[in-house]
Order: C-alpha cells, then sequence, then structure tokens
C-alpha cells in the first residue's frame, strides 16, 4: 500500500513524515538565506485562520487527498529574511516582497514534496498564491489546522496545514 | 572589410558618447588597432545629421576625411532609454554599421532593451574585455591572408596539440613582445617538428599563435592528430575553451543585465550553473590520469576574468575531490570556483582600462573585496544559491590568518569550502600566464603555495597538506586517502 493510499485512511495532519517533511523543509530553505531559525511546538486550531501579514499558500493534491499548506510571514520576519536572503531592504508590504514569499514558498513545498515523494507520496507540482494585507482569512478551508511556528531573531512565522476530507 | 586592407581610407570607427572620458578610454583601448580612424560623435543630433559628417566630426588625426565607419562604438548612457535612443540614430544614418555598446556596473543597461532598439552586441566594460576585443576583431574583418597577420589578430593555442612530424594547414607565429615583431616561424602546409615547438615553449609567451582566419583548419588539425587526453573528445583543447568562454559569458549575462530580476529566471540560470559544473565529471569517480589531465588542460593559459572563472571551477572541484569532500560538495566546490570572480564586473571601471583587469586592482581593498560583491550581485539577481556556496563566494580572498578580505575573517569563521577555494585562486594565479609572471607547472604551483605557507599560514594547513601530498605521490587517490587515514588516526 502507498503512502497516499495510506493517507486515505488516517488523518494526515498525525503523519509525523509528512510534518517532518515541512518542518525539515522550511529549516533548510529559511537557513539557506542566511537566517537563524528555530522550530516551535506544533498545535492544532480548530478553524484556519492565516497567521501573520503575508502568506503563501499551496494547494496540495496527493491521491485522495486536498489540503492546502499556508507559509506565513509576519513583517518584521520577512522583512528580516529578505535582507539577509537579497541584501533588500524593506520596511512594507509591497509586490516584490510578495514576489519574494511566493518563491519561499515554493521552494519549501519543492523540499517537502521530494522528500515525500520518495516516500511514496505522489504530491504535484502547484504554483503558490501569495496573500497579503493583514492576512486574517477566515474559513478558506473548514476543519481543523495544524501549525507549525518557528521564530527568527526579528519575528515570527509559520506553517499551516489543512486537509479537507 | 570590402577590399580588405587597413590603409583604405574608408576605414573608420566612430565613438559615441557625451563623456570625453569614453573617448580617450576607446582611443586607448584601439590603440593595438592602428591604423584605424576613429572619430568622435559627442551629441546624438549629430548622428542624424547625415550630408555633413565629415565636416562636422573632428576626425582623430585633425583633418577631414572621407567618412564611411565600419563600425560604431556606443558609451551606454545613465539609463536604458537615453542609449537605445543613440543606437537607434546611428541605425537610422548607418543601417549596416555594427553597433557595440559598452557598459559598466555605473551604468548598467537592459540588455534585452538595447539589443532590441538595434544594437549588433553589448559589452560588460572590463569585464568582458576578451570578447569585445574578439568581437571588435569579427566586425572590421581585418585578417587579410594575403598581407602579414595584425598582433590583435592571432590567437594563442596550447602547444601540446600540435604533433611533431605532422603537415600543419595553418601558419604558426610567434610574438616578440619587446620589439612587438610578429615571426612567421613555420608556414602554412609545411611540417612542425619538435624543435619548432621547443621554439615557442622557450620564448616569453611559451606558446604559439594561428591567425584567427585559421583557426578552423587549426581545429581540424587538433582534433585529428592532438596526443593531449582532451576534456572533451569533440572538440580540439584550444577551441573547447573558446566553447566553454562563450557558455559561460551567456550565463554571466544574466547577472550583469539591469533588466528586471525575477526568480523563476534565477531558478533557470541556477539550474544551468548546476549543469555547467556537473559536464566535468568531477564528481564522480575519475581515474588518476583523468584527474592529472584536467590539471594539465586548464593549467597554462592566458589569464582572462572568463579563463580563471572555467580554471578555478575544475581546481576547486578536483581539490574538494583530493580532500574527499562529498559528492554534492564537490558540485558545490565547482559552482563556487565557477561564479566566485563575478564580482569584478561590480568594481568601478575608473582606471581600470589595462589589458587584463587584474592589473590595476591587485593590492587594493576594493579589488580584493570582490567575493562578497559577487554574493551581492547573484542574490539581487535573484539566484538563490546554497549557503555554503554563498560564504566560499564571499570569503574567497579571506585568509585563514585575517589578512585577508573584506572582512579580514580568521580560521574559525571561515567556511570549509571557503579554505578550498582561496587555495585554488591562488594555484589558478600560479598556473595561467598573466603580465606580472609565466605560467608554472601545477606540481610547481603546489609545492611554491606549501613552501610559502608554511612560514605565512595563510591557507589552510589540512587541506594544503592533503593536495601538496597527493601531487607528490603522483595523483594518486589511494595515496590522498592514507594521508586523511593518518591524520584521522
Amino acid at each position: 500500500m502507498s503512502a497516499a493510499e495510506k493517507l486515505g485512511q488516517g488523518n494526515p495532519l498525525l503523519d509525523k513524515r509528512l510534518v517532518n517533511a515541512f518542518v525539515e523543509g522550511m529549516v533548510e530553505v529559511i537557513k539557506s538565506t542566511g537566517t537563524e531559525v528555530k522550530e516551535g511546538k506544533p498545535f492544532v486550531e480548530p478553524q484556519f485562520e492565516a497567521k501573520g501579514s503575508i502568506a503563501g499558500m499551496i494547494g496540495m493534491v496527493a491521491g485522495d487527498m486536498r489540503g492546502t499548506i499556508t507559509i506565513s510571514f509576519d513583517d518584521s520576519s520577512v522583512f528580516h529574511i529578505l535582507e539577509n536572503w537579497l541584501m533588500e531592504h524593506h520596511d512594507q508590504i509591497n509586490d516584490e516582497v510578495a514576489d519574494a514569499v511566493g518563491e519561499l514558498t515554493n521552494q519549501i513545498y519543492g523540499k517537502a514534496k521530494t522528500t515525500l515523494n520518495e516516500l511514496g507520496y505522489g504530491f504535484e507540482m502547484a504554483i503558490p498564491t501569495v496573500i497579503t494585507g493583514g492576512g486574517k482569512i477566515k474559513s478558506y478551508h473548514d476543519g481543523a489546522t495544524l501549525i507549525l511556528p518557528f521564530t527568527c531573531d526579528n519575528g515570527n512565522f509559520f506553517i499551516e496545514i489543512t486537509v479537507e476530507r | 572589410m570590402a577590399g580588405g586592407g587597413l590603409l583604405e581610407d574608408d576605414v573608420d570607427v566612430l565613438i559615441c558618447s557625451p563623456k570625453e572620458s569614453f573617448w580617450s578610454t576607446v582611443k586607448n583601448l584601439l590603440t593595438d588597432y592602428n591604423p584605424l580612424r576613429k572619430t568622435y560623435v559627442n551629441n546624438v543630433e549629430k548622428l542624424l545629421e547625415t550630408q555633413d559628417l565629415e565636416k562636422i566630426f573632428e576626425s582623430e588625426h585633425g583633418s577631414e576625411a572621407i567618412f564611411n565607419p565600419l563600425l560604431a562604438i556606443v558609451d551606454a548612457q545613465e539609463n536604458t532609454q537615453t542609449t537605445s535612443e543613440w543606437v537607434q540614430s546611428l541605425k537610422m544614418s548607418y543601417p549596416h554599421v555594427p553597433v557595440m555598446v559598452l557598459y559598466n556596473s555605473e551604468t548598467p543597461i537592459d540588455l534585452n532593451a538595447v539589443l532590441k532598439n538595434g544594437a549588433d552586441s553589448c559589452y560588460h566594460f572590463p569585464f568582458e574585455l576578451e570578447f569585445f576585443r574578439e568581437q571588435l576583431l569579427s566586425n572590421l574583418d581585418v585578417d587579410d591572408e594575403d598581407a602579414p597577420p595584425l598582433p590583435f589578430s592571432l590567437v594563442p593555442i596550447k602547444l601540446n596539440e600540435l604533433r611533431p612530424g605532422t603537415i600543419i594547414p595553418f601558419s604558426l607565429y610567434l610574438k616578440l613582445p619587446s620589439s612587438e615583431k610578429i615571426l612567421c616561424i613555420r608556414k602554412k602546409n609545411n611540417r612542425v617538428d619538435q624543435k619548432t615547438i621547443d621554439k615557442f615553449s622557450q620564448s616569453k609567451e611559451e606558446t604559439a599563435f594561428v591567425r584567427r582566419s585559421e583557426l578552423n583548419a587549426f581545429f581540424k588539425y587538433a582534433r585529428e592528430f592532438s596526443e593531449t587526453s582532451t576534456v572533451d573528445e569533440d572538440y580540439s583543447l584550444t577551441e573547447y575553451f573558446i566553447e566553454k568562454k562563450a557558455k559561460l559569458r551567456s550565463l554571466f549575462n544574466y547577472f550583469l543585465d539591469s533588466g528586471e530580476p525575477n526568480f523563476d529566471q534565477g531558478r533557470l540560470v541556477l539550474n544551468e550553473i548546476q549543469n555547467f559544473a556537473q559536464s566535468y565529471g568531477i564528481h564522480s569517480k575519475m581515474e588518476n590520469q583523468e584527474i592529472k589531465s584536467l590539471f594539465t588542460n586548464f593549467s597554462g593559459h592566458n589569464s582572462s576574468v572568463f579563463h580563471d572563472a572555467l580554471a578555478t571551477s575544475v581546481f576547486t572541484g578536483l581539490f574538494a575531490k583530493i580532500c574527499r569532500f562529498p559528492e554534492n560538495e564537490i558540485q558545490s566546490a565547482l559552482i563556487a570556483g565557477l561564479l566566485h570572480n563575478i564580482g569584478l564586473s561590480e568594481l568601478s571601471p575608473h582606471g581600470n582600462f589595462d589589458s587584463q583587469l587584474n592589473l590595476s586592482y591587485q593590492n587594493t581593498r576594493a579589488y580584493r573585496s570582490y567575493g562578497s560583491l559577487g554574493l551581492n550581485l547573484i542574490k539581487s539577481r535573484k539566484v538563490s544559491i546554497p549557503l555554503d556556496i554563498g560564504k566560499a563566494i564571499e570569503q574567497c580572498e579571506e585568509r585563514i590568518d585575517g589578512s585577508g578580505y573584506p572582512f579580514g575573517h580568521e580560521n574559525g569563521k571561515l567556511s570549509k569550502l571557503s579554505k578550498v577555494l582561496q587555495i585554488a585562486i591562488e594555484f589558478n594565479r600560479m598556473v595561467q600566464h598573466s603580465d606580472q609572471h609565466k605560467a608554472l607547472l601545477p606540481e610547481e604551483s603546489v609545492k611554491k603555495i606549501f613552501d610559502s605557507n608554511n612560514e605565512n599560514k595563510e591557507f589552510d594547513s589540512k587541506t594544503l597538506n592533503l593536495i601538496y601530498f597527493f601531487f607528490a605521490k603522483n595523483f594518486e587517490m589511494s595515496a590522498a586517502d592514507d594521508f586523511l587515514n593518518k591524520l584521522v588516526g
């Protein structure tokens, strides 16, 4: 039985390998920008609500599973990461910042996808959508959201995983 | 050039810029190309007044001359739009004239936009000097087979591509730098012997030259007769480097362009760079003889920005291999070497219009900060290189005793990869010809760095010892393994 088939049986939010793949992807990508990163303790929220002020979202499709991964940043963390990564100084969210968040989301998803597909999942290519402007997006999905929090010297950022069943 | 021969009245180069400094810069650059007549245009309006050109423009020699330009060299102005305006005006007045645009870090332009507006080629100057010279020659078409060759129409070749006892379908020339004379040592369709080859190897430049117009005949000969173990069997060695440098230039152009970068393009470029670095096969298993061949084949050339990037890439990769880095880190080493000197393009061009880039800045802080400038450039073009590669590029001129640039970091702050890259850059400086020195053999260079490091302690001793041992044991990887085991033990 493939990992994707197994996914159909259990709650993917409880699959440690899936969660780890995204955590490792996040850590690796953020470190590659020259930013120190610390992982926080994961928790579950009953309702999806994008955190931070800018977020990259990618629809995940693997077998019967449909879900969304959202990588969200508060202002100070994303400005700090971009300064380290691209030597660009920003003090407000603009198209360039949005473009960069899209790229970070793409890289993180890409790394996790590679790891998970090697384990037998069948994640497909996907294009990120970037959401800005306060980002208080609610009811994008019904159901619980797994939140993986991270911190850097200048702020917080999150991976939020929701799964449609 | 119609009819050939530089002395005809119709040979003229338009030098177009509102800045007089550009006029003198290009005049200096074209010194070797005398007796080209050069004409200065300082106002774009004048380009459209084609009827009276010979009266309006002051010729270099102070006299009015028959005016029929063969080439235009245009200064990149303060922005892409103004540059395009000059290019368009030139093309309207002289549709047949090739237009070459020179730009630099202080006058960045959107290359695609300028090319679309009619420019035939654009060169980051002096970073792309070697390509500019080559294209200049091609545009002027001055290599007249029936006349003695001009100095700039000669191309150096690798002597080990000549096979004693064979008939050569091209002439071989020797340059005498002291008297600026050119001697034909072997004429086309004659036999070349060992004595002749020795004569070239004992000359100041330690090489032979062929005319640009006879290069194809040389390539064909070298592919057939060369006994050297070339890096690619489809090419002669000289041809291989010309092709590789052209390919590298097309990759570097992404970094030199001031057109809006984006992550998709950045990802494509990084992918191409990775493929380029992989093409040597250094990350996979190699025979000792193959390793030796790579060291030999990439040494003994004239130092230039692009050759240095190619050779330093290979040397860094090979050194990483000798040090038993894992495959992915060898790949990182190759990429770090390839991109290490791209920051030279960010240096101010003022006072740096010598024949080779490495003359003026060699000992200045500005020059030796090129690694850090390069990393910033790569980042600004949205190419997400891995952190270890970025660190190595940034620290490529640092030294473990803290005497390096730009930060003066000591051993503990330097990355493992940067320590290998630092040695590879020093090694490359020694094994290539430059205006300052003749090329040393790879073995001599390693020994020289090793001996010097015993006193100065600039480079990482462990890495250097391993490389020295490997060379001393005739490129035996097993010998390097023994040495590593002893270190661990």
